[in-house]
């Protein structure tokens, strides 16, 4: 009987932890649902309604029209396209390049591989106001200014993925040797170990780069605003801005179309979203 | 590899065959960069108004590439920075000297004595084309005019009793009336008559106002007399009987907003530019308002009022592309005209550079007329060699920590002048 009671005790104390950790969750999690809510409402009022701000927080007749507003005021699909070309080879250069990189760190034997490393390392504490003259004088000089490859060759050569590179050296270090050895018994070369042993067997770090590099692509405003001039090329990160001018805009379409644009990496994060907390546990990196 | 040889081959000739044909006309291309992007209401005008240029002769086509305003600094600096400017674009005109100096800009005074046209620069404003001289000589022409005047809200005049008769014309007058038109709501400021700190009520406007400055007209810098010290006291006085708290919270309330505080019928009064004037007309408010000429002190002040605005500028990349730049010229006398001075003005809701145009502009509106008004007491910020930032980066850290309540106003004008001593002492050893 006093156990029983122990026990219901136990059980409702449980609970009672249980309600409170959520309740506080929940406070948390409104922390980070106010601006998706407020970005949300903002984008469904009229202009009367904006100017009031936070006098009204809720839009009175919700304007879901300004949706449709957003993607007719700007070349929306032209931007989406001009996005998607950049982005998906952005991911691919980048997987390419931070994989066979982090390889050839890992688990090939070369002279000066570890110095490299270093170097390869510090690039990473380089600021890019630093190294942005330079770099858009070099592309002027190529004659790339004003088109897509300053934003998307980089990608193939290492460029910006020198955390990506240093994160799989680490993961391919974990692989043991004997995988690679065997496979060399068998008379597999470094490119056939990479391709059939070391990707598969490094997945889930492979996909989160690809993950993150979607995403830094995808969200990328100064690198395109920086190099892309023609509008035909701009992508949706910057063409938004026409929604704001010098002395104001149009807040509620800059808000729907934002929407629009958080919508690939929302549906990314539900369908990706084990890989994505995986890949947060694996790299310690919050995106 | 045979194969991949000859589809090489192929395609490299098929480049170079497309690469030698013809151009479809000889016209030389200029580039000309503006802030009125794809998607803007601003877009098509401006696009009709180069293309009308381009069909009006055959020598040259501009290509106009469109910016929003807040990406086209950073735009035009870099390409500036690199020598891949584009041959015409706009700037902003109180630091021409700063880009005549580096030897970025084409001298247009020697574009205007060859121009066989007459072109006249005295169809624009005197005091901004001095701003647009350097060493004796036009680098940049003035393109739009932006002056400072106090926007007042009659609906809330009227909510306390007052009328348009009791618009302040002195700081004494200013104080009391926005005293009567705050509203404090359990401890929270609804309502804010008038703060010197806000909108574009700046310090360096209020000394001027008082016939002084920050420098001397030798550059020296001042800011070490009583004067400059109670005018400082003055501006945080201004609002002293609430807690900075309660003000930093008024303060951050607006900025959450994202949106003009007078726009959103917070502040009763404000200064601010005349680019107020067309977001209120954007946001069609339900309020009456007007402006007037910012309040001087009540004895010996001075009407004046902080001007600016953009020039527009031809870039020397250093390349010896001087057919560019005749046609970048040709664009120029075309866009500065006052037909198109008009349309832009029309467009943009700018006040133009051009006196006739905005002349008829203002005509039937009398708020515009007011601003252009007031145009004709603006005064650009005085550049400074050795501090071309003196009003921004080299103030600001000072002004703000005065503000905050963190230095005391006598600390803050010392540790500014200190600093621009030290700036102008470093200046003098390397120039």
């Amino acid at each position: 009987m006093a156990n029983a009671i122990k026990y219901k005790s136990k059980k409702k104390r449980k609970l009672i932890v249980h309600i409170i950790l959520h309740f506080v969750l929940f406070l948390c999690s409104l922390v980070f649902v106010f601006p998706f809510l407020w970005m949300l409402f903002t984008a469904l009022k009229t202009p009367a309604e904006l100017l009031r701000g936070i006098q009204q927080f809720f839009p009175a007749d919700p304007q879901w029209n300004n949706f449709l507003r957003a993607v007719q005021s700007i070349p929306f699909f032209m931007y989406l396209k001009n996005s998607l070309i950049v982005v998906v080879l952005v991911v691919m250069g980048t997987v390419f390049s931070a994989t066979t990189a982090a390889y050839a760190f890992a688990k090939l034997r070369w002279k000066g591989r570890d110095k490299w490393f270093i170097v390869m390392l510090a690039t990473m504490m380089l600021p890019i106001q630093v190294i942005l003259i330079p770099t858009y004088i070099m592309y002027a000089k190529i004659g790339w200014l004003g088109t897509r490859l300053p934003l998307i060759v980089p990608a193939f050569f290492g460029g910006g993925s020198a955390f990506y590179i240093f994160l799989l050296r680490q993961f391919f270090k974990g692989i043991p040797r004997e995988l690679s050895e065997s496979a060399f018994i068998d008379g597999a070369n470094h490119w056939q170990i990479f391709v059939k042993i070391m990707l598969p067997l490094s997945k889930p770090a492979v996909i989160t780069v690809a993950l993150f590099t979607f995403m830094g692509a995808w969200n990328d405003y100064f690198g395109p605003l920086i190099f892309l001039s023609n509008p035909e090329h701009w992508t949706l990160a910057l063409g938004l801005r026409a929604f704001q001018t010098q002395y104001g805009g149009q807040y509620n379409l800059l808000m729907a179309a934002s929407i629009l644009i958080m919508l690939p990496t929302l549906i990314l994060f539900f369908f990706a979203q084990k890989t994505f907390i995986e890949g947060i546990k694996f790299t310690g990196i919050k995106g | 590899m045979k194969k991949l040889t000859a589809f090489l081959l192929a395609a490299i000739a098929c480049f170079s065959l497309i690469a030698c044909q013809p151009a479809e006309n000889e016209r030389i291309t200029i580039d000309f960069w503006h802030m009125a992007p794809v998607g803007t209401a601003a877009f098509a005008p401006t696009k009709a108004i180069i293309t009308a240029f381009n069909e009006s002769q055959d020598l040259y086509t501009v290509k106009g590439t469109g910016f929003s305003f807040w990406d086209y600094w950073d735009k035009i600096n870099i390409a500036v920075s690199s020598q891949t400017a584009p041959d015409l674009g706009l700037s902003t005109l109180d630091d021409v000297a700063s880009r005549a100096e580096e030897g970025v800009l084409y001298n247009l005074s020697e574009l205007l004595a060859a121009d066989p046209t007459g072109f006249d620069v005295n169809q624009f404003y005197t005091n901004q084309l001095e701003f647009a001289t350097y060493d004796g000589d036009l680098y940049a022409l003035p393109f739009t005019a932006t002056t400072r005047v106090l926007y007042y809200n009659l609906d809330m005049f009227a909510a306390v009793g007052l009328t348009a008769a009791d618009i302040p014309t002195t700081w004494t007058e200013l104080y009391d009336v926005a005293k009567q038109l705050d509203i404090v709501d359990d401890g929270v400021i609804q309502q804010l008559g008038f703060d010197p700190t806000y909108g574009n009520a700046t310090y360096h406007g209020w000394l001027w106002e008082a016939g002084l400055d920050f420098f001397d007209t030798a550059g020296n810098p001042t800011l070490n007399t009583q004067a400059h010290l109670d005018i400082l006291n003055w501006i945080k006085d201004f609002n002293s009987e609430y807690t900075r708290n309660q003000l930093v919270a008024f303060g951050d309330a607006n900025t959450m907003l994202g949106i003009n505080p007078f726009a959103s019928g917070r502040v009763a009064m404000m200064v601010e530019t005349d680019g107020l004037y067309q977001t209120i007309r954007e946001a069609d408010v339900d309020f009456e308002y007007g402006v007037t000429t910012i309040p001087i002190p009540d004895e010996n002040g001075v009407r004046v009022n902080w001007g600016s605005g953009f020039s527009i500028e031809l870039y020397d990349n250093n390349d010896g592309n001087t057919a560019a730049r005749q046609g970048a010229w040709e664009f120029l006398k075309y866009i500065m005209s006052e037909e198109v001075q008009i349309e832009l003005a029309t467009i943009n809701g700018w006040l133009m550079a051009h006196k006739g145009a905005m002349a008829t502009v203002a005509a039937d509106d009398p708020i515009t007329a007011r601003l252009v008004e007031e145009v004709e007491y603006a005064r650009d910020k005085i550049y400074i060699p050795y501090a071309p930032s003196w009003h921004g980066n080299d103030w600001q850290p000072y002004y703000t920590q005065f503000l905050a309540g963190e230095i005391t106003a006598e600390q803050c004008l010392q540790n500014a002048r200190n600093n621009y001593l030290q700036k102008q002492e470093n200046y003098n050893a390397t120039h």
